[in-house]
């Protein structure tokens, strides 16, 4: 009654990795999880999935894979109906009495109503995955009552809970992997409902993702900004870098973040390295609670203030100004503003002289 | 510890087997003292439930305190969390080797295991952290659908136990209960049997204040079965545990006992209250007695239980001495009433 995960597991993953290098999908990163998952539970059937009754929009589901139904348990997916707290708690059930590593879906808005047992996976050092589909205004026309906004920080509050929001196929893939690593730490996937390139731009064994946040994209010479990004949005980061670079000669790197736990374990140089010395974007299309830490004193947040809204994904991103010209402003701005600052010292300094 | 002395200056007999009435009482008094000496502490549950749990740990539950992990163990949640001490005393009448005496005297306080509401993890043999209400009903929705699962993979010689529950009326009003009974009277998991300690008081007053559910009804609507016993009175809930076990469907029998009233005309609070020590010597001497069940014994063993002096009483650390195999523990019980998930379908 183990839960043990055979290596093969992690072999196959690999494996998919290496694919996804060669056919880089645009899809969404709930796709991407789906595909993973595939590998993952063709290769153990010691994964028990499930959903809050959104099993075609988590795509939690893998081919070939049974419902358990009542009297009938040999099935390995759970339909746990519209019970979000239930299927949180009953995962934490499944984790405590061995045998078995659950996962279970809904929407990232519907972790309100799992919150409690969220936070006793943590408490107890359970290895519960928790995959959090449409997870930003991206789920465009649902609206405001199904677009999270403050979910991740509340999140990212929880002790011992990983966060993962992954920004591409090949990030998911490391991320699912982490997970199922992580045996004394719960997970959360927040994924997109919109589709996303691959990011990555080299192929590479490492799970980079493990390290919690790396550089993507460096520039050749001294970094004037550097623009910090999880999941849909570093796409976005992406291309205000290019933005910056052709039409002010603006040179900005891109830091992908998909977990800020992992990202905080690491040793403090590698943090400096990542983060590095220039003045920083971050953006996420959620609140801005939490990202303080990593812009520091001198920063600028392309994200939500408020509610979402109605729309298809694409005008909801116009209207809400999280595009790549808006984080291109956005770093001008904080540029130039420091820049003034600099002269204004350099003023100072030869008056003293 | 001066424990073989003071046994020895007692001049008890501590090798007469313990009643359970005698069990349920030195966990009463257990609770009682370890919530008086925190100054903290829910002693309430522990005293309404003492007698069920008895009933429940002597005489149905699977388990072996010297092999807390063995997977075929029976699992026991006390979801009405905040009754802990029952669930300590009980670990300590039972011989869990890290739930000593001095732990029950560090109730509450920094570092013990015996943490306001039982978390796992800090003592042996507690499944699950409870004390948000109706959490660990729901939990134990998912362990016994695992054990279920398991079964069916593997067989009944190798996964074969059921899930204990014990909820309070707190447990029954949350929200995520209702999504727990649900989900398992649909899923028809007979393996789950809950005890509701139905006493009828919440913080703010009598549970009328804010409730007029007819539980049983909603379980029942739920595909639960449900009954309603005396849980002072031990015989009337063995006989509704062994209706619930032996139901070939789902059974979860749902017992509705007036306790707090029985607890009053059985003397239970007639206000004698001891120390510590005291309870201390009143479990030297009426040591506990343990039931142990060898592992995997087939489902035919399960009721000719091999019964033998207390672990506690035979540990190595002078509590007691270890000779030849033997068993268990004690005495406690939960609760009040039986829920089992009927097969209405």
């Amino acid at each position: 009654m183990s839960s043990y995960l055979p290596s093969r597991v992690f072999e196959q993953l690999q494996e998919h990795k290496r694919a996804l290098f060669v056919k880089k999908p645009t899809v969404a990163t709930r796709k991407a999880s789906e595909m993973a998952l595939t590998v993952i539970n063709e290769a153990t059937d010691r994964l028990i999935g499930g959903s809050a009754d959104l099993t075609h929009s988590n795509l939690t589901i893998t081919k070939g894979a049974i419902s358990i139904k009542p009297r009938e348990f040999s099935g390995r997916y759970i339909h746990y109906g519209v019970r979000e707290h239930a299927m949180g708690a009953a995962m934490n059930g499944l984790a405590l009495h061995g045998g078995f590593v659950p996962y279970g879906g809904t929407f990232l808005v519907f972790t309100d109503y799992a919150r409690g047992a969220i936070r006793l996976s943590a408490l107890m050092r359970q290895r519960v995955i928790y995959v959090l589909t449409h997870d930003s205004i991206g789920l465009g026309e649902d609206g405001p009552t199904h677009q999270p906004v403050e979910h991740l920080a509340m999140l990212r509050a929880t002790p011992n809970l990983y966060v993962f929001r992954p920004a591409d196929a090949i990030e998911t893939a490391e991320c699912w992997e982490i997970a199922l690593r992580s045996r004394e730490t719960p997970s959360a996937l927040c994924l997109s409902r919109q589709n996303l390139p691959v990011v990555r731009p080299a192929d590479n064994d490492e799970n980079l993702c493990a390290r919690g946040a790396y550089v993507l994209y460096e520039t050749e010479g001294e970094r004037d900004v550097t623009l910090l990004a999880t999941g849909s949005e570093v796409e976005i980061a992406l291309n205000a870098a290019k933005l910056l670079a052709a039409e002010h000669a603006v040179q900005a790197a891109v830091v992908s973040m998909p977990c800020w736990e992992l990202f905080e374990s690491q040793p403090i140089s590698y943090r400096q390295e990542v983060l590095g010395r220039a003045p920083r974007v971050a953006a996420e299309a959620a609140s801005r609670l939490g990202w303080d830490r990593w812009l520091g004193e001198i920063g600028a947040f392309v994200g939500m203030t408020g509610f979402g809204a109605s729309a298809p994904a694409k005008a909801l991103y116009e209207h809400f100004a999280i595009t790549a010209e808006a984080v291109s402003k956005a770093a001008l701005s904080l540029v130039c503003r420091v820049g003034a600052a600099d002269s204004l010292a350099a003023r100072i300094l030869e008056k003293q002289n | 510890m001066h424990e073989s002395n003071f046994v020895a200056s007692s001049g008890l007999d501590h090798t007469r087997e313990v009643s359970p009435h005698e069990m349920a009482n030195a966990i009463r008094v257990l609770a009682m003292d370890a919530v008086e000496r925190a100054k903290s502490g829910h002693p309430g549950m522990p005293m309404g439930m003492a007698d069920v749990a008895t009933v429940l740990f002597t005489r149905f539950l699977k388990f072996d305190p010297l092999d807390p992990a063995w997977p075929d163990r029976d699992r026991f949640v006390l979801s009405a969390g905040h009754g802990s001490m029952l669930q300590y005393a009980l670990h300590h009448l039972l011989g869990y080797v890290d739930m000593t005496v001095e732990e029950l005297q560090r109730f509450r306080q920094l570092g013990a295991r015996t943490a306001g509401h039982p978390e796992h993890g800090h003592a042996l043999g507690i499944e699950t952290t409870t004390g948000p209400l109706g959490q660990g009903l729901a939990t134990a929705v998912g362990m016994a659908l695992a054990e279920r699962m398991l079964n069916t993979r593997f067989g009944d010689e190798i996964v074969d136990h059921y899930t204990y529950v014990i909820a309070g009326d707190g447990c029954l009003m949350e929200g995520i209960s209702h999504e727990a009974i649900d989900f398992a009277g649909h899923l028809a998991l007979k393996r789950l049997i809950v005890l509701w300690d139905d006493n009828r008081i919440s913080i703010d007053g009598p549970t009328a204040l804010s409730t007029s559910t007819d539980q049983l009804t909603r379980f029942q609507a739920c595909g639960w079965q449900v009954e309603s016993v005396d849980g002072h009175e031990p015989e009337q809930v063995a006989a509704a545990l062994a209706r619930a076990k032996s139901a070939d469907r789902l059974s979860r029998r749902l017992s509705d006992c007036h306790w707090i009233w029985r607890a009053e005309q059985g003397g239970i609070g007639n206000g004698t209250r001891c120390s510590l020590r005291s309870s201390r010597s009143r479990r030297r001497a009426d040591p506990p007695r343990v039931e142990r069940f060898p592992f995997r014994r087939s489902r035919a063993n399960q009721d000719g239980m091999e019964s033998g002096r207390g672990a506690r009483a035979n540990r190595p650390d002078g509590l007691a001495r270890a000779s030849g195999k033997f068993a268990a523990s004690t005495c406690l019980s939960p609760g009040h009433v039986l829920l089992s998930p009927q097969p209405r379908f």
